[in-house]
C-alpha cells in the first residue's frame, strides 16, 4: 500500500522557499509595526508641542481666557483667569463652567450649549472679586468651537477687565461736558455780568446816598450842640431842612431801601448761577445718589438761561414734592440741557422765517405711578418723518458746524436707558412742536 | 498599489494556477521588479510592479490582459468585503452598495490603509434598477472594477448587466459603466 505522502513528492524546495518568505514578511511587518510606533510618538511629541504653544498664546492675551469641551467642561484657563476671578487654575479644570464663577453668565438658555444653539454672543457682565472685593466690569465674548467638520467642540470665553476702559469712558464724558460748559461760558459770562452790573451801580449810588447821609448827620449834630449850649436853635433846624433839600433826602428814604434789596437780589442771582455751574462742573462720581429732579431742572435752565432768552419763554411745571430718585445727576442735567438747547434752536428756526417772535419751551415733572416723567416740550419747527428713526443716532445732526454734533439725543438714550434703566420718547408734528418725554424709575 | 491587492493576486495564482507556476510567473518578473522581495498588505509599492506581475500572468496563463484583469476584480470582491466585516451588513443589495464605494467605501480604506489610492468614482443617473458611473483612475483597470461589479453582483445573490463606454475626458481615460441588476 502507498500512502499519499509517498505517491505525491514534497516539494520540500518550495516549501523552504515559501518559509523562507513568511518569516521575511514577518521581519517587514515588525519593522514597519516599529517605524509606524516612532511616527505616532514622534507625533504625539508634536502634539503636545503645539497644545503647549497654544497655551502659551493663551498666556499673552491680556484677557481672561476659559475653553470648554462640548459638554461644557473647563478644559483650559489662562492665567490671566486667575488673576481676574481670584480662584486657582484647579479648582476650574475638570468642572462644568455652569458650575463656576456665576451660572448665569453660560447658563444655555442663554448662549446655548448644544450644537443646534452654540453660538457666538457679546456681554457686559459685572464680578466681585473674592478678595479684594472690588467690583469689576467685564466683557464677555463668547464663541462656539467647531471641528473642520464642523461638529461643535466646545466653547471660548474670554472676559476683558473694562476697569481701565470705564475710566476713560469717564473721562470722556468729563471733557464732553466741559466743552459743553465752554459753550455755555459765554452766555454765563453774559448772566453773571447784569446782575455784577446792577449791584455796582446801585453800590455807586449806596457811596453817594451815604455822603447826604453824613452832610444830614452833621446838621442833626450841629443842632445837639445847639441844644446843649442853649445856641441859636432856630438857625440851625433850618440848616437842617436846607441840607435835606440839597440832598434829596425823601427821595433817599425812598431808594436806598431798594437799592439794598437789589444788591441783595444781584448777589443772589449770581451765587445761583455759581451753584448751577456746579453740578455740572463737578466730576460725575460714578456712584449714583439721591438727587432732587426739579431741583436738576431748575438748575439746568438757569445756567442755559443765554441760549434760549431771545427766542423763547421757558415754563416750568414741576409737581412739588416729587422723590427723590437715584442717579448720576451731572448726566442727567447734560440730558436737560440738551433736550432744552434743541428745542431753543427748533423755536430759533421758525423765529429766523419770521414765523413768530418768541417760541415756549414748556418742562413739566409729575409722578407717574413708580416712574417719574419729564417732559420738555417747544413749538418749534418739528422733526420731519423722514428722520424720525435717526434721531437717537451717534453723530446724527441736521445742524451746521459749529450747532451741533449729533451726540445730545445719542448721549440722552445711553444716559437714560442704560444707564438709569429708563426710557426716552419723543411725539413731533413739523410745524407744531416737539415733545420729548424722559421716564426714570424711582424705584420705590 | 497597496501590497493587500499585491498579495490578493499572489494568492489567486497559488488557487487558479497553483504554487509552482505562480513561483515561474514571480521569477520571470522578478528581473523588471522595484521591488523584489514578498509582499505585506499594509506596504504600499510601485503600480508598475502590479502591472508587470499581470502581463507575466497573461503570457503565462494564455489569456487576455483584460480577460485576466476581469476574473482577478470577481475574484477579489468577497476577499475585499471581507475586511469589512460586520459593516457589510448595513447593505443589503448591489445597488445600495456601489452608491456607497466613493464616499464611504473607499474613504474608510483610506484610513485604514495609509497611502492608499482608490479609483474616483461618479454617480451620473439612476432608477430602481440601474446605475449609471463614471471610473476614473490613472491606473485605468476599468476591466478589474468590471470583474469587481460581477463579484459584488454574485455576493448579494443577484445578476448585473454591465455596459462599458470608454472615453478621453480632458487627456484622461475613464470609462462610464451602465449597470442593470437583476434578481433571479
Ligand atoms: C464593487 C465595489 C468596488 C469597486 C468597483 C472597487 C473598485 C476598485 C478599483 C477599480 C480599484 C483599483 C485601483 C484603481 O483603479 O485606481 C480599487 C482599489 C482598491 N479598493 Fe476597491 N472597489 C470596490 C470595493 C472595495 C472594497 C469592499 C474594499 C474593501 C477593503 C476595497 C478596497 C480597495 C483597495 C485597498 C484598493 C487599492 C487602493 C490602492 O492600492 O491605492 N474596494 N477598487
Ligand atoms: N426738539 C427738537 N425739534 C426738532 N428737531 C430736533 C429736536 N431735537 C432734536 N432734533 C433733531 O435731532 C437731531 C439730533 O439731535 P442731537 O441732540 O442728537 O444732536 P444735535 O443737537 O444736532 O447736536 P449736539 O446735541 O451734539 O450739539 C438734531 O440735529 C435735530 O435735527
Ligand atoms: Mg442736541
Amino acid at each position: 500500500m502507498s500512502t499519499p505522502a509517498d505517491s505525491i513528492p514534497i516539494p520540500v524546495e518550495r516549501l523552504s522557499r515559501e518559509l523562507a518568505r513568511e518569516k521575511e514578511r514577518v521581519r517587514l511587518l515588525e519593522e514597519m509595526v516599529e517605524s509606524k510606533t516612532r511616527e505616532l510618538y514622534e507625533e504625539k511629541q508634536l502634539l503636545s508641542s503645539t497644545h503647549e504653544s497654544l497655551q502659551r498664546v493663551i498666556e499673552t492675551l491680556p484677557s481672561a481666557v476659559i475653553v470648554t469641551d462640548g459638554e461644557l467642561i473647563i478644559t483650559q484657563i489662562n492665567s490671566r483667569a486667575t488673576q481676574i476671578f481670584g480662584i486657582e487654575p484647579s479648582l476650574f479644570l475638570g468642572k462644568s463652567i455652569l458650575g463656576t464663577l456665576k451660572r448665569e453668565w453660560f447658563a444655555s438658555e442663554r448662549y446655548g450649549s448644544d450644537s443646534a444653539i452654540a453660538k457666538e454672543a457679546e456681554a457686559e457682565v459685572q464680578y466681585h472679586h473674592p478678595i479684594s472685593g472690588n467690583l469689576m466690569p467685564l466683557a464677555l465674548s463668547v464663541r462656539p468651537l467647531f471641528s473642520a467638520q464642523q461638529e461643535f467642540r466646545g466653547m471660548v470665553y474670554m472676559f476683558t477687565d473694562l476697569s481701565a476702559r470705564k475710566g476713560l469712558e469717564r473721562d470722556l464724558l468729563q471733557a464732553q461736558k466741559l466743552e459743553s460748559i465752554g459753550r455755555l461760558a459765554a452766555g454765563i459770562a453774559h448772566e453773571l455780568n447784569t446782575p455784577a452790573q446792577y449791584v455796582r451801580d446801585n453800590m455807586l449810588f449806596l457811596g453817594d446816598a451815604f455822603g447826604g447821609f453824613e452832610k444830614i448827620i452833621r446838621a442833626l449834630q450841629g443842632l445837639k450842640s445847639a441844644v446843649e449850649s442853649n445856641g441859636d436853635l432856630a438857625a440851625a433846624i433850618r440848616h437842617i431842612e436846607e441840607v435835606e433839600k440839597v440832598i434829596d433826602f425823601d427821595y433817599l428814604l425812598e431808594e436806598v431801601p431798594e437799592a439794598i434789596c437789589q444788591t441783595i437780589d444781584g448777589a443772589q442771582h449770581v451765587a445761583r448761577i455759581v451753584k448751577s455751574m456746579k453740578v455740572f462742573a463737578h466730576p460725575g462720581a460714578p456712584k449714583k445718589s439721591h438727587a432732587d429732579l426739579n431741583n436738576l431742572i431748575d438748575s439746568t435752565v438757569t445756567i442755559s438761561r443765554n441760549e434760549w432768552k431771545y427766542v423763547a419763554e421757558v415754563e416750568t411745571k414741576l409737581e412739588a414734592d416729587l422723590p427723590t430718585i437715584m442717579c448720576l445727576a451731572g448726566e442727567l442735567s447734560q440730558v436737560f440741557l440738551n433736550l432744552i438747547i434743541n428745542a431753543a434752536h427748533s423755536i430759533e428756526d421758525r423765529v429766523k422765517r419770521g414765523e413768530y417772535e418768541k417760541g415756549k419751551i414748556t418742562i413739566s415733572t409729575h409722578l407717574a405711578g413708580r416712574d417719574i416723567e419729564i417732559l420738555v416740550a417747544d413749538n418749534g419747527c418739528g422733526v420731519p418723518d423722514n428722520i424720525k428713526h435717526k434721531l437717537f443716532e451717534p453723530f446724527f445732526t441736521t445742524k451746521g458746524v459749529g450747532r451741533g454734533t449729533g451726540q445730545g439725543l445719542s448721549f440722552c438714550y445711553s444716559c437714560v436707558v442704560d444707564k438709569h434703566g429708563g426710557k426716552i420718547s419723543f411725539d413731533s408734528q413739523t410745524g407744531v412742536g416737539t415733545t420729548f418725554k424722559v421716564t426714570l424709575p424711582t424705584g420705590h | 498599489m497597496k501590497g493587500e491587492v499585491f498579495n490578493l493576486l499572489e494568492q489567486y495564482l497559488v488557487e487558479h494556477a497553483g504554487p509552482e507556476l505562480c513561483e515561474q510567473i514571480h521569477a520571470k518578473a522578478a528581473p523588471e521588479l522595484e521591488y523584489k522581495g514578498p509582499h505585506i498588505g499594509p506596504g504600499t509599492y510601485e503600480d508598475r510592479d502590479f502591472f508587470t506581475i499581470l502581463k507575466e500572468t497573461v503570457s503565462a496563463l494564455g489569456i487576455s490582459a483584460d480577460a485576466a484583469a476581469l476574473a482577478f476584480g470577481k475574484y477579489c470582491f468577497p476577499k475585499l468585503a471581507a475586511r469589512f466585516g460586520d459593516r457589510m451588513r448595513d447593505y443589503h443589495n448591489t445597488r445600495e452598495f456601489l452608491l456607497v464605494i466613493q464616499d464611504v467605501i473607499h474613504v474608510e480604506v483610506k484610513k485604514l490603509m495609509s497611502g492608499a489610492r482608490p479609483p474616483n468614482f461618479y454617480y451620473v443617473d439612476q432608477t430602481e434598477d440601474s446605475l449609471t458611473m463614471i471610473y476614473d483612475s490613472e491606473r485605468n483597470l476599468h476591466c478589474f472594477a468590471e470583474g469587481l461589479f460581477y463579484g459584488c453582483a454574485a455576493y448579494f445573490g443577484e445578476t448585473i448587466e454591465v455596459k462599458k463606454e470608454l472615453l478621453a475626458y480632458q487627456g484622461r481615460k475613464c470609462c462610464i459603466f451602465t449597470l442593470t441588476f437583476g434578481r433571479p
